[in-house]
Protein backbone atom coordinates (compact mmCIF):
# COMPACT_ATOMS: atom_id res chain seq x y z
CA UNK A 1 0.00 0.00 0.00
CA UNK A 2 2.87 2.32 0.82
CA UNK A 3 4.18 2.05 -2.67
CA UNK A 4 0.89 2.90 -4.24
CA UNK A 5 0.30 5.83 -1.90
CA UNK A 6 3.81 7.13 -2.46
CA UNK A 7 3.21 6.93 -6.18
CA UNK A 8 0.02 8.96 -5.89
CA UNK A 9 1.70 11.53 -3.68
CA UNK A 10 4.57 11.81 -6.09
CA UNK A 11 2.16 12.54 -8.90
CA UNK A 12 0.41 15.22 -6.86
CA UNK A 13 3.75 16.85 -6.27
CA UNK A 14 4.66 16.65 -9.93
CA UNK A 15 1.49 18.57 -10.71
CA UNK A 16 2.41 21.45 -8.45
CA UNK A 17 5.88 21.60 -9.92
CA UNK A 18 4.54 21.70 -13.43
CA UNK A 19 2.42 24.68 -12.55
CA UNK A 20 5.36 26.41 -10.95
CA UNK A 21 7.42 26.05 -14.05
CA UNK A 22 4.68 27.54 -16.15
CA UNK A 23 4.17 30.47 -13.84
CA UNK A 24 7.70 31.47 -13.01
CA UNK A 25 10.05 30.87 -15.91
CA UNK A 26 10.80 34.14 -17.61
CA UNK A 27 11.62 32.60 -20.99
CA UNK A 28 9.05 29.88 -20.72
CA UNK A 29 6.47 29.66 -23.45
CA UNK A 30 3.24 29.43 -21.54
CA UNK A 31 0.94 26.49 -21.91
CA UNK A 32 -2.56 27.00 -23.18
CA UNK A 33 -5.35 27.99 -20.84
CA UNK A 34 -9.09 27.98 -21.31
CA UNK A 35 -10.49 31.33 -22.34
CA UNK A 36 -14.17 30.58 -21.91
CA UNK A 37 -15.15 32.38 -25.11
CA UNK A 38 -13.81 32.49 -28.67
CA UNK A 39 -10.94 34.76 -29.63
CA UNK A 40 -11.36 37.46 -32.24
CA UNK A 41 -9.00 37.21 -35.18
CA UNK A 42 -6.97 40.32 -35.90
CA UNK A 43 -6.05 41.50 -39.38
CA UNK A 44 -4.68 44.60 -41.02
CA UNK A 45 -7.42 46.75 -42.50
CA UNK A 46 -6.98 48.69 -45.73
CA UNK A 47 -6.43 51.77 -43.62
CA UNK A 48 -3.40 50.05 -42.10
CA UNK A 49 -5.02 49.70 -38.71
CA UNK A 50 -4.86 46.39 -36.86
CA UNK A 51 -8.53 45.53 -36.78
CA UNK A 52 -10.86 42.73 -35.72
CA UNK A 53 -13.79 43.61 -37.97
CA UNK A 54 -15.96 46.16 -39.68
CA UNK A 55 -19.28 47.85 -39.22
CA UNK A 56 -20.92 47.75 -42.65
CA UNK A 57 -24.05 49.35 -44.05
CA UNK A 58 -26.87 47.71 -46.03
CA UNK A 59 -24.79 47.98 -49.21
CA UNK A 60 -21.92 46.15 -47.53
CA UNK A 61 -19.84 49.31 -47.50
CA UNK A 62 -17.43 49.75 -44.63
CA UNK A 63 -18.67 52.39 -42.22
CA UNK A 64 -16.25 51.82 -39.36
CA UNK A 65 -13.19 49.73 -38.67
CA UNK A 66 -13.52 47.83 -35.40
CA UNK A 67 -10.35 47.54 -33.35
CA UNK A 68 -9.72 45.03 -30.57
CA UNK A 69 -10.20 47.60 -27.83
CA UNK A 70 -13.65 48.42 -29.19
CA UNK A 71 -14.99 44.93 -28.61
CA UNK A 72 -15.74 43.38 -25.26
CA UNK A 73 -16.44 39.66 -25.16
CA UNK A 74 -17.72 38.13 -21.94
CA UNK A 75 -18.01 34.39 -21.50
CA UNK A 76 -20.91 32.95 -19.54
CA UNK A 77 -18.53 31.77 -16.85
CA UNK A 78 -17.05 35.25 -16.47
CA UNK A 79 -20.35 37.15 -16.36
CA UNK A 80 -20.66 37.11 -12.58
CA UNK A 81 -17.08 38.14 -11.88
CA UNK A 82 -16.33 40.49 -14.76
CA UNK A 83 -16.38 44.12 -13.76
CA UNK A 84 -16.61 45.28 -17.36
CA UNK A 85 -19.91 43.90 -18.60
CA UNK A 86 -22.96 46.07 -17.84
CA UNK A 87 -25.51 44.81 -15.36
CA UNK A 88 -28.15 44.72 -18.08
CA UNK A 89 -25.97 42.75 -20.51
CA UNK A 90 -25.01 40.34 -17.74
CA UNK A 91 -28.64 39.76 -16.81
CA UNK A 92 -29.59 39.04 -20.43
CA UNK A 93 -26.62 36.73 -21.01
CA UNK A 94 -27.31 34.65 -17.92
CA UNK A 95 -31.03 34.55 -18.68
CA UNK A 96 -30.58 33.27 -22.23
CA UNK A 97 -28.01 30.79 -20.97
CA UNK A 98 -30.53 29.41 -18.50
CA UNK A 99 -33.14 29.24 -21.24
CA UNK A 100 -30.83 27.33 -23.56
CA UNK A 101 -29.93 24.91 -20.77
CA UNK A 102 -33.53 24.00 -20.04
CA UNK A 103 -34.19 20.37 -20.99
CA UNK A 104 -37.06 21.27 -23.31
CA UNK A 105 -35.27 24.16 -25.00
CA UNK A 106 -35.91 24.08 -28.74
CA UNK A 107 -33.58 26.01 -31.03
CA UNK A 108 -36.10 25.38 -33.81
CA UNK A 109 -38.62 27.46 -31.88
CA UNK A 110 -36.22 29.98 -30.37
CA UNK A 111 -34.81 30.86 -33.78
CA UNK A 112 -37.13 29.48 -36.46
CA UNK A 113 -35.25 31.42 -39.12
CA UNK A 114 -32.44 28.87 -38.84
CA UNK A 115 -34.58 25.89 -39.77
CA UNK A 116 -34.51 26.23 -43.55
CA UNK A 117 -30.77 26.74 -43.65
CA UNK A 118 -30.20 23.71 -41.40
CA UNK A 119 -32.49 21.58 -43.58
CA UNK A 120 -30.63 22.71 -46.68
CA UNK A 121 -27.26 21.95 -45.14
CA UNK A 122 -27.99 18.78 -43.18
CA UNK A 123 -30.79 17.35 -45.25
CA UNK A 124 -34.57 17.37 -45.26
CA UNK A 125 -36.08 16.53 -41.91
CA UNK A 126 -33.41 18.39 -40.00
CA UNK A 127 -34.00 21.68 -38.26
CA UNK A 128 -32.28 23.81 -35.64
CA UNK A 129 -33.04 21.22 -32.98
CA UNK A 130 -30.37 19.10 -34.60
CA UNK A 131 -27.83 21.70 -33.55
CA UNK A 132 -25.96 22.12 -30.28
CA UNK A 133 -24.83 25.48 -28.94
CA UNK A 134 -21.05 25.23 -28.95
CA UNK A 135 -20.26 28.77 -27.83
CA UNK A 136 -22.29 31.41 -26.04
CA UNK A 137 -20.97 34.80 -24.98
CA UNK A 138 -21.86 38.47 -24.79
CA UNK A 139 -20.50 40.77 -27.44
CA UNK A 140 -20.53 44.48 -26.71
CA UNK A 141 -19.13 47.16 -28.98
CA UNK A 142 -17.52 50.22 -27.46
CA UNK A 143 -16.53 53.71 -28.58
CA UNK A 144 -16.83 54.66 -32.25
CA UNK A 145 -17.73 51.12 -33.24
CA UNK A 146 -20.73 51.16 -30.91
CA UNK A 147 -21.81 54.56 -32.23
CA UNK A 148 -21.53 53.35 -35.82
CA UNK A 149 -23.59 50.21 -35.18
CA UNK A 150 -27.05 51.55 -35.96
CA UNK A 151 -30.08 49.35 -36.70
CA UNK A 152 -29.55 49.17 -40.45
CA UNK A 153 -25.92 48.11 -40.14
CA UNK A 154 -24.11 44.96 -39.15
CA UNK A 155 -20.84 44.00 -37.55
CA UNK A 156 -18.57 41.63 -39.45
CA UNK A 157 -16.18 39.80 -37.17
CA UNK A 158 -13.96 36.73 -37.41
CA UNK A 159 -13.73 34.36 -34.44
CA UNK A 160 -11.43 31.47 -33.73
CA UNK A 161 -13.70 28.72 -32.47
CA UNK A 162 -11.47 25.72 -33.34
CA UNK A 163 -14.09 24.54 -35.80
CA UNK A 164 -13.44 21.46 -37.90
CA UNK A 165 -12.70 22.21 -41.52
CA UNK A 166 -15.88 20.72 -42.96
CA UNK A 167 -18.26 21.30 -40.09
CA UNK A 168 -21.55 23.06 -40.58
CA UNK A 169 -21.96 26.06 -38.31
CA UNK A 170 -24.84 28.42 -37.58
CA UNK A 171 -25.00 31.62 -35.57
CA UNK A 172 -27.60 33.71 -33.87
CA UNK A 173 -27.62 36.89 -31.83
CA UNK A 174 -30.10 37.87 -29.14
CA UNK A 175 -31.79 41.23 -29.60
CA UNK A 176 -35.17 42.70 -28.71
CA UNK A 177 -36.16 39.67 -26.64
CA UNK A 178 -35.56 37.18 -29.42
CA UNK A 179 -32.87 35.35 -31.37
CA UNK A 180 -31.92 36.55 -34.85
CA UNK A 181 -30.25 34.19 -37.29
CA UNK A 182 -26.89 35.51 -38.44
CA UNK A 183 -24.90 34.85 -41.55
CA UNK A 184 -21.77 32.84 -40.81
CA UNK A 185 -19.04 31.22 -42.89
CA UNK A 186 -16.67 28.43 -41.88
CA UNK A 187 -13.29 29.62 -43.11
CA UNK A 188 -11.85 26.12 -42.89
CA UNK A 189 -8.98 27.07 -40.59
CA UNK A 190 -10.83 26.86 -37.29
CA UNK A 191 -12.22 30.37 -37.71
CA UNK A 192 -15.63 31.65 -38.72
CA UNK A 193 -16.66 35.01 -40.13
CA UNK A 194 -19.97 36.23 -38.84
CA UNK A 195 -22.28 39.08 -39.74
CA UNK A 196 -24.18 40.24 -36.69
CA UNK A 197 -27.19 42.51 -37.04
CA UNK A 198 -27.01 43.41 -33.38
CA UNK A 199 -24.79 43.07 -30.35
CA UNK A 200 -25.58 41.12 -27.20
CA UNK A 201 -25.52 37.38 -26.52
CA UNK A 202 -24.10 35.50 -29.51
CA UNK A 203 -24.37 31.75 -30.01
CA UNK A 204 -22.52 29.49 -32.42
CA UNK A 205 -24.10 26.13 -33.13
CA UNK A 206 -22.81 22.94 -34.71
CA UNK A 207 -24.58 19.69 -35.58
CA UNK A 208 -25.23 17.56 -32.54
CA UNK A 209 -25.59 14.40 -34.61
CA UNK A 210 -21.85 13.87 -34.57
CA UNK A 211 -22.09 13.51 -30.83
CA UNK A 212 -20.79 10.05 -30.09
CA UNK A 213 -22.29 9.95 -26.61
CA UNK A 214 -25.74 11.05 -27.69
CA UNK A 215 -25.74 8.82 -30.71
CA UNK A 216 -24.51 5.94 -28.63
CA UNK A 217 -27.24 6.42 -26.05
CA UNK A 218 -29.91 6.66 -28.71
CA UNK A 219 -28.60 3.59 -30.48
CA UNK A 220 -28.53 1.70 -27.24
CA UNK A 221 -32.09 2.69 -26.36
CA UNK A 222 -33.32 1.81 -29.86
CA UNK A 223 -31.54 -1.49 -29.75
CA UNK A 224 -33.24 -2.36 -26.47
CA UNK A 225 -36.64 -1.21 -27.75
CA UNK A 226 -36.51 -3.23 -30.97
CA UNK A 227 -34.98 -6.18 -29.19
CA UNK A 228 -37.84 -6.19 -26.68
CA UNK A 229 -40.41 -5.83 -29.47
CA UNK A 230 -38.82 -8.73 -31.27
CA UNK A 231 -38.85 -10.90 -28.15
CA UNK A 232 -42.45 -10.03 -27.25
CA UNK A 233 -43.63 -10.73 -30.81
CA UNK A 234 -41.86 -14.04 -30.87
CA UNK A 235 -43.24 -15.02 -27.47
CA UNK A 236 -46.78 -14.05 -28.53
CA UNK A 237 -46.48 -16.10 -31.73
CA UNK A 238 -45.30 -19.13 -29.77
CA UNK A 239 -48.12 -18.76 -27.22
CA UNK A 240 -50.68 -18.35 -29.99
CA UNK A 241 -49.34 -21.36 -31.85
CA UNK A 242 -49.49 -23.48 -28.71
CA UNK A 243 -53.06 -22.38 -28.00
CA UNK A 244 -54.16 -23.17 -31.55
CA UNK A 245 -52.39 -26.50 -31.48
CA UNK A 246 -54.00 -27.51 -28.18
CA UNK A 247 -57.44 -26.47 -29.34
CA UNK A 248 -57.10 -28.41 -32.54
CA UNK A 249 -55.86 -31.37 -30.60
CA UNK A 250 -58.76 -31.21 -28.15
CA UNK A 251 -61.21 -30.99 -31.04
CA UNK B 1 -72.33 -24.69 -33.48
CA UNK B 2 -68.74 -25.44 -32.71
CA UNK B 3 -67.93 -25.30 -36.39
CA UNK B 4 -69.58 -21.90 -36.64
CA UNK B 5 -67.47 -20.57 -33.71
CA UNK B 6 -64.32 -21.97 -35.24
CA UNK B 7 -65.10 -20.41 -38.55
CA UNK B 8 -65.83 -17.09 -36.80
CA UNK B 9 -62.55 -17.13 -34.80
CA UNK B 10 -60.16 -18.26 -37.47
CA UNK B 11 -59.92 -15.01 -39.44
CA UNK B 12 -59.31 -13.00 -36.24
CA UNK B 13 -56.64 -15.38 -35.02
CA UNK B 14 -55.09 -15.44 -38.45
CA UNK B 15 -55.01 -11.64 -38.47
CA UNK B 16 -53.41 -11.50 -35.04
CA UNK B 17 -50.93 -14.14 -36.09
CA UNK B 18 -50.11 -12.21 -39.24
CA UNK B 19 -49.64 -8.96 -37.31
CA UNK B 20 -47.34 -10.65 -34.83
CA UNK B 21 -45.27 -12.15 -37.62
CA UNK B 22 -45.02 -8.74 -39.28
CA UNK B 23 -44.03 -7.17 -35.97
CA UNK B 24 -41.38 -9.84 -35.53
CA UNK B 25 -40.01 -9.33 -39.02
CA UNK B 26 -39.99 -5.53 -38.71
CA UNK B 27 -38.45 -5.45 -35.23
CA UNK B 28 -35.83 -8.01 -36.29
CA UNK B 29 -34.97 -5.86 -39.28
CA UNK B 30 -34.64 -2.71 -37.13
CA UNK B 31 -32.65 -4.57 -34.50
CA UNK B 32 -30.17 -5.91 -37.02
CA UNK B 33 -29.95 -2.54 -38.78
CA UNK B 34 -29.08 -0.64 -35.57
CA UNK B 35 -26.75 -3.34 -34.32
CA UNK B 36 -24.95 -3.44 -37.65
CA UNK B 37 -24.70 0.36 -37.77
CA UNK B 38 -23.33 0.47 -34.22
CA UNK B 39 -20.73 -2.12 -35.06
CA UNK B 40 -19.70 -0.20 -38.16
CA UNK B 41 -19.30 3.05 -36.22
CA UNK B 42 -17.61 1.31 -33.32
CA UNK B 43 -20.18 2.46 -30.81
CA UNK B 44 -21.16 -0.88 -29.37
CA UNK B 45 -17.71 -2.34 -29.23
CA UNK B 46 -14.85 -0.25 -27.86
CA UNK B 47 -11.60 -0.52 -29.75
CA UNK B 48 -9.91 -1.93 -26.68
CA UNK B 49 -11.94 -5.11 -26.91
CA UNK B 50 -10.69 -5.82 -30.42
CA UNK B 51 -7.80 -7.92 -31.50
CA UNK B 52 -5.25 -6.05 -33.57
CA UNK B 53 -2.69 -7.24 -36.06
CA UNK B 54 0.88 -6.01 -36.12
CA UNK B 55 3.81 -7.40 -38.12
CA UNK B 56 1.95 -10.62 -38.80
CA UNK B 57 1.11 -11.20 -35.14
CA UNK B 58 -2.24 -10.92 -33.40
CA UNK B 59 -2.65 -9.02 -30.15
CA UNK B 60 -5.61 -8.91 -27.84
CA UNK B 61 -6.37 -6.37 -25.11
CA UNK B 62 -5.02 -7.42 -21.76
CA UNK B 63 -7.74 -8.39 -19.33
CA UNK B 64 -5.38 -8.58 -16.38
CA UNK B 65 -4.81 -4.85 -15.97
CA UNK B 66 -6.72 -2.10 -14.19
CA UNK B 67 -6.17 1.43 -15.41
CA UNK B 68 -6.72 4.44 -13.16
CA UNK B 69 -6.42 7.95 -14.58
CA UNK B 70 -5.10 10.61 -12.19
CA UNK B 71 -5.67 14.26 -13.05
CA UNK B 72 -4.09 17.31 -11.50
CA UNK B 73 -6.35 20.29 -12.06
CA UNK B 74 -5.05 23.86 -12.13
CA UNK B 75 -7.55 25.11 -9.56
CA UNK B 76 -7.36 26.14 -5.96
CA UNK B 77 -9.99 25.70 -3.27
CA UNK B 78 -12.56 22.95 -3.00
CA UNK B 79 -13.97 21.47 -6.18
CA UNK B 80 -16.98 23.43 -7.37
CA UNK B 81 -19.16 23.27 -10.45
CA UNK B 82 -18.61 26.19 -12.79
CA UNK B 83 -21.50 28.50 -13.55
CA UNK B 84 -21.11 27.73 -17.22
CA UNK B 85 -20.94 24.96 -19.78
CA UNK B 86 -17.16 25.14 -19.60
CA UNK B 87 -14.62 25.82 -16.87
CA UNK B 88 -11.11 27.12 -16.33
CA UNK B 89 -9.60 24.01 -14.81
CA UNK B 90 -6.96 22.69 -17.16
CA UNK B 91 -5.61 19.23 -16.49
CA UNK B 92 -1.96 20.06 -15.86
CA UNK B 93 -1.13 16.53 -14.96
CA UNK B 94 -2.55 13.47 -16.67
CA UNK B 95 -1.18 10.15 -15.49
CA UNK B 96 -2.35 6.59 -15.87
CA UNK B 97 -1.69 4.05 -13.16
CA UNK B 98 -1.66 0.63 -14.77
CA UNK B 99 -1.97 -2.24 -12.32
CA UNK B 100 -0.74 -5.51 -13.75
CA UNK B 101 -2.43 -8.32 -11.87
CA UNK B 102 -0.42 -11.10 -13.51
CA UNK B 103 2.97 -9.71 -12.58
CA UNK B 104 1.81 -7.87 -9.45
CA UNK B 105 3.44 -4.66 -10.60
CA UNK B 106 2.21 -1.26 -11.60
CA UNK B 107 3.42 1.21 -14.20
CA UNK B 108 2.84 4.91 -14.56
CA UNK B 109 2.21 6.50 -17.91
CA UNK B 110 2.60 10.27 -17.76
CA UNK B 111 0.98 12.22 -20.57
CA UNK B 112 2.22 15.65 -21.52
CA UNK B 113 -0.51 18.21 -20.86
CA UNK B 114 0.36 19.92 -24.16
CA UNK B 115 -0.18 16.75 -26.20
CA UNK B 116 -2.07 17.70 -29.36
CA UNK B 117 -5.06 15.48 -29.95
CA UNK B 118 -8.72 15.38 -30.90
CA UNK B 119 -11.04 15.78 -27.97
CA UNK B 120 -14.80 15.82 -27.53
CA UNK B 121 -16.39 19.22 -27.01
CA UNK B 122 -19.27 19.78 -24.61
CA UNK B 123 -21.57 22.67 -25.50
CA UNK B 124 -24.37 24.41 -23.64
CA UNK B 125 -26.37 22.01 -21.50
CA UNK B 126 -23.50 19.51 -21.52
CA UNK B 127 -24.44 18.33 -25.00
CA UNK B 128 -21.80 16.97 -27.30
CA UNK B 129 -20.78 19.57 -29.86
CA UNK B 130 -18.32 17.79 -32.12
CA UNK B 131 -14.62 17.61 -31.50
CA UNK B 132 -11.73 20.02 -31.24
CA UNK B 133 -8.03 19.57 -31.90
CA UNK B 134 -5.85 21.00 -29.19
CA UNK B 135 -3.82 20.47 -26.04
CA UNK B 136 -4.87 17.57 -23.84
CA UNK B 137 -5.15 19.87 -20.81
CA UNK B 138 -8.12 21.60 -22.41
CA UNK B 139 -10.21 18.44 -22.54
CA UNK B 140 -11.09 18.99 -18.88
CA UNK B 141 -12.25 22.55 -19.49
CA UNK B 142 -15.35 21.36 -21.31
CA UNK B 143 -18.22 20.77 -18.91
CA UNK B 144 -18.85 21.90 -15.36
CA UNK B 145 -15.46 20.92 -13.99
CA UNK B 146 -16.96 17.93 -12.19
CA UNK B 147 -17.68 14.41 -13.42
CA UNK B 148 -18.70 15.50 -16.92
CA UNK B 149 -15.32 17.16 -17.46
CA UNK B 150 -13.49 14.11 -16.13
CA UNK B 151 -15.52 11.87 -18.42
CA UNK B 152 -14.67 14.15 -21.31
CA UNK B 153 -10.93 13.94 -20.75
CA UNK B 154 -11.23 10.21 -20.10
CA UNK B 155 -12.75 9.86 -23.56
CA UNK B 156 -10.03 12.02 -25.12
CA UNK B 157 -7.26 9.97 -23.50
CA UNK B 158 -8.97 6.72 -24.40
CA UNK B 159 -9.21 7.76 -28.05
CA UNK B 160 -5.59 8.90 -28.01
CA UNK B 161 -4.52 5.50 -26.72
CA UNK B 162 -6.43 3.52 -29.35
CA UNK B 163 -9.63 3.05 -27.38
CA UNK B 164 -8.00 2.05 -24.09
CA UNK B 165 -10.53 1.18 -21.39
CA UNK B 166 -9.83 3.46 -18.43
CA UNK B 167 -11.46 1.85 -15.44
CA UNK B 168 -11.47 4.75 -13.00
CA UNK B 169 -10.43 8.38 -12.69
CA UNK B 170 -9.60 10.73 -9.83
CA UNK B 171 -8.92 14.44 -10.27
CA UNK B 172 -7.32 16.62 -7.60
CA UNK B 173 -7.20 20.38 -7.19
CA UNK B 174 -3.94 22.16 -6.31
CA UNK B 175 -4.69 22.65 -2.64
CA UNK B 176 -3.89 19.00 -2.14
CA UNK B 177 -0.23 19.91 -1.60
CA UNK B 178 -0.76 22.06 1.48
CA UNK B 179 -3.43 19.72 2.81
CA UNK B 180 -1.08 16.77 2.54
CA UNK B 181 1.71 18.71 4.22
CA UNK B 182 -0.51 19.62 7.15
CA UNK B 183 -1.96 16.12 7.22
CA UNK B 184 1.47 14.60 7.86
CA UNK B 185 2.20 17.20 10.53
CA UNK B 186 4.66 19.18 8.43
CA UNK B 187 7.47 18.15 6.12
CA UNK B 188 11.08 18.13 7.33
CA UNK B 189 13.59 19.75 4.93
CA UNK B 190 16.94 21.47 5.01
CA UNK B 191 16.63 24.99 3.65
CA UNK B 192 19.78 26.09 1.88
CA UNK B 193 18.42 29.16 0.07
CA UNK B 194 17.39 32.49 1.54
CA UNK B 195 13.62 32.82 1.51
CA UNK B 196 13.44 36.11 3.40
CA UNK B 197 12.27 38.00 0.32
CA UNK B 198 9.50 35.53 -0.53
CA UNK B 199 8.43 34.02 2.77
CA UNK B 200 10.32 35.28 5.83
CA UNK B 201 8.75 32.54 7.95
CA UNK B 202 10.96 29.92 6.24
CA UNK B 203 14.29 29.84 8.11
CA UNK B 204 17.64 28.64 6.79
CA UNK B 205 18.79 25.18 7.93
CA UNK B 206 16.72 22.26 9.12
CA UNK B 207 13.05 23.02 9.56
CA UNK B 208 9.59 21.52 9.26
CA UNK B 209 7.43 23.17 6.63
CA UNK B 210 3.77 23.91 7.21
CA UNK B 211 1.28 23.57 4.36
CA UNK B 212 1.51 27.23 3.44
CA UNK B 213 5.30 27.28 3.64
CA UNK B 214 5.46 24.15 1.51
CA UNK B 215 3.75 25.92 -1.35
CA UNK B 216 6.31 28.74 -1.26
CA UNK B 217 9.15 26.27 -0.88
CA UNK B 218 8.32 24.28 -4.00
CA UNK B 219 6.84 27.05 -6.14
CA UNK B 220 8.94 30.17 -5.64
CA UNK B 221 11.93 30.92 -7.85
CA UNK B 222 12.21 34.66 -8.21
CA UNK B 223 13.85 36.16 -5.16
CA UNK B 224 15.08 32.82 -3.84
CA UNK B 225 18.78 31.94 -3.90
CA UNK B 226 20.25 32.06 -7.41
CA UNK B 227 16.73 32.12 -8.86
CA UNK B 228 17.59 29.19 -11.09
CA UNK B 229 15.04 26.57 -11.97
CA UNK B 230 17.59 23.85 -11.23
CA UNK B 231 17.79 25.03 -7.63
CA UNK B 232 14.05 24.97 -7.33
CA UNK B 233 13.90 21.44 -8.69
CA UNK B 234 16.39 20.41 -6.00
CA UNK B 235 14.08 21.93 -3.38
CA UNK B 236 11.16 20.07 -4.88
CA UNK B 237 13.03 16.80 -4.70
CA UNK B 238 13.93 17.46 -1.07
CA UNK B 239 10.33 18.23 -0.32
CA UNK B 240 9.03 15.01 -1.89
CA UNK B 241 11.52 12.95 0.08
CA UNK B 242 10.55 14.74 3.29
CA UNK B 243 6.87 14.32 2.59
CA UNK B 244 7.12 10.60 1.95
CA UNK B 245 9.20 10.15 5.07
CA UNK B 246 6.62 12.01 7.15
CA UNK B 247 3.74 10.21 5.47
CA UNK B 248 5.05 6.74 6.20
CA UNK B 249 5.94 7.70 9.74
CA UNK B 250 2.34 8.76 10.25
CA UNK B 251 1.09 5.64 8.55
CA UNK B 252 3.06 3.49 10.96
CA UNK B 253 1.38 5.23 13.87
CA UNK B 254 -2.16 4.82 12.61
CA UNK B 255 -3.72 2.26 10.27
CA UNK B 256 -6.53 4.66 9.46
CA UNK B 257 -4.16 7.42 8.36
CA UNK B 258 -4.57 6.66 4.65
CA UNK B 259 -8.35 6.81 5.00
CA UNK B 260 -8.10 10.04 6.96
CA UNK B 261 -5.94 11.53 4.24
CA UNK B 262 -8.49 10.42 1.66
CA UNK B 263 -11.21 12.13 3.66
CA UNK B 264 -9.14 15.29 3.99
CA UNK B 265 -8.71 15.44 0.23
CA UNK B 266 -12.33 14.61 -0.47
CA UNK B 267 -13.51 18.19 -1.05
CA UNK B 268 -10.64 18.71 -3.49
CA UNK B 269 -11.25 15.59 -5.51
CA UNK B 270 -13.65 14.27 -8.16
CA UNK B 271 -13.67 10.54 -8.74
CA UNK B 272 -15.88 7.78 -10.03
CA UNK B 273 -14.35 5.46 -7.46
CA UNK B 274 -16.44 4.77 -4.41
CA UNK B 275 -14.68 4.59 -1.08
CA UNK B 276 -15.26 0.83 -1.13
CA UNK B 277 -13.69 0.44 -4.56
CA UNK B 278 -10.75 2.60 -3.53
CA UNK B 279 -10.27 0.56 -0.38
CA UNK B 280 -10.50 -2.71 -2.30
CA UNK B 281 -7.93 -1.53 -4.82
CA UNK B 282 -5.53 -0.37 -2.12
CA UNK B 283 -5.80 -3.75 -0.43
CA UNK B 284 -5.40 -5.70 -3.66
CA UNK B 285 -2.49 -3.67 -4.97
CA UNK B 286 -0.79 -3.01 -1.63
CA UNK B 287 2.24 -5.15 -2.33
CA UNK B 288 2.59 -4.39 -6.02
CA UNK B 289 5.95 -2.97 -7.02
CA UNK B 290 6.61 -0.12 -9.38
CA UNK B 291 7.65 -1.50 -12.73
CA UNK B 292 8.35 1.64 -14.76
CA UNK B 293 7.47 5.27 -15.27
CA UNK B 294 6.84 6.04 -18.91
CA UNK B 295 5.96 8.98 -21.06
CA UNK B 296 5.26 9.00 -24.80
CA UNK B 297 8.15 10.36 -26.79
CA UNK B 298 7.58 13.21 -29.14
CA UNK B 299 8.39 16.76 -30.01
CA UNK B 300 7.75 19.89 -27.97
CA UNK B 301 7.25 22.84 -30.26
CA UNK B 302 6.21 26.39 -29.77
CA UNK B 303 2.90 26.94 -31.51
CA UNK B 304 1.58 30.31 -32.62
CA UNK B 305 0.98 31.20 -29.03
CA UNK B 306 1.42 28.20 -26.78
CA UNK B 307 3.47 25.06 -26.29
CA UNK B 308 2.42 22.03 -28.30
CA UNK B 309 3.57 18.44 -27.90
CA UNK B 310 3.34 16.03 -30.80
CA UNK B 311 3.68 12.39 -29.81
CA UNK B 312 5.74 10.15 -32.04
CA UNK B 313 2.96 7.99 -33.50
CA UNK B 314 5.07 4.94 -34.18
CA UNK B 315 6.60 4.98 -30.73
CA UNK B 316 3.18 5.58 -29.20
CA UNK B 317 1.73 2.57 -31.02
CA UNK B 318 4.55 0.41 -29.69
CA UNK B 319 3.98 1.74 -26.19
CA UNK B 320 0.25 1.03 -26.36
CA UNK B 321 0.90 -2.45 -27.64
CA UNK B 322 3.42 -3.17 -24.91
CA UNK B 323 1.36 -1.80 -22.04
CA UNK B 324 -2.18 -2.71 -22.95
CA UNK B 325 -2.04 -5.68 -25.30
CA UNK B 326 -0.79 -9.26 -25.15
CA UNK B 327 0.29 -11.45 -28.02
CA UNK B 328 -2.21 -14.04 -29.09
CA UNK B 329 -0.74 -17.50 -28.96
CA UNK B 330 -1.70 -19.58 -31.97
Amino acid sequence: MKKVISCVLLLVMLLSFTLTAVADDVDFVSSIANKGAPDLVEFTAESGEVAVGYVRDQNDQIVEVITADEVMITAVGEAETSGDISAEAKEVLLRVYEELCEPGASLAKLCAALNDDVAAALGAGNNADNLVVKDLFDLTLLGDAAAAMTEDRYAELTFDISLSKDSYVAAMVYANDGWLASSIVNNGDGTVTCKLDATGPVAFMVPGATSGADTGDESGASLIFWGCTMAVSLAAIVVLAVVIYRRKKSM
Amino acid sequence: MMNKQSRGRNPAIALIFLLLVLALIFSSFKFIEIAFHSEKTGEAEPVSTKTIERDGLSYFPRQDITVVMLLGIDQTGPVEASASYNNTGEADMVALLIFDESNETYSILMLNRDTMLDMPVLGVGGKRAGTAYGQLALAHTYGSGLADSCENIREAVSEFLCGLKIDYYASLNMDAISILTDQVGGVPVTVTDDFSEVDPSIPMGETTLSGEQALSFVQARRGVGNQMNVSRMERQQAYVEGLLEAFFAKGEQSESFAVQTYDALNDYMVTDCTATTMSTMMTRYADYTLSEILSPEGENVQGEEYMEFYADEEELDDLILRLFYAEKEL
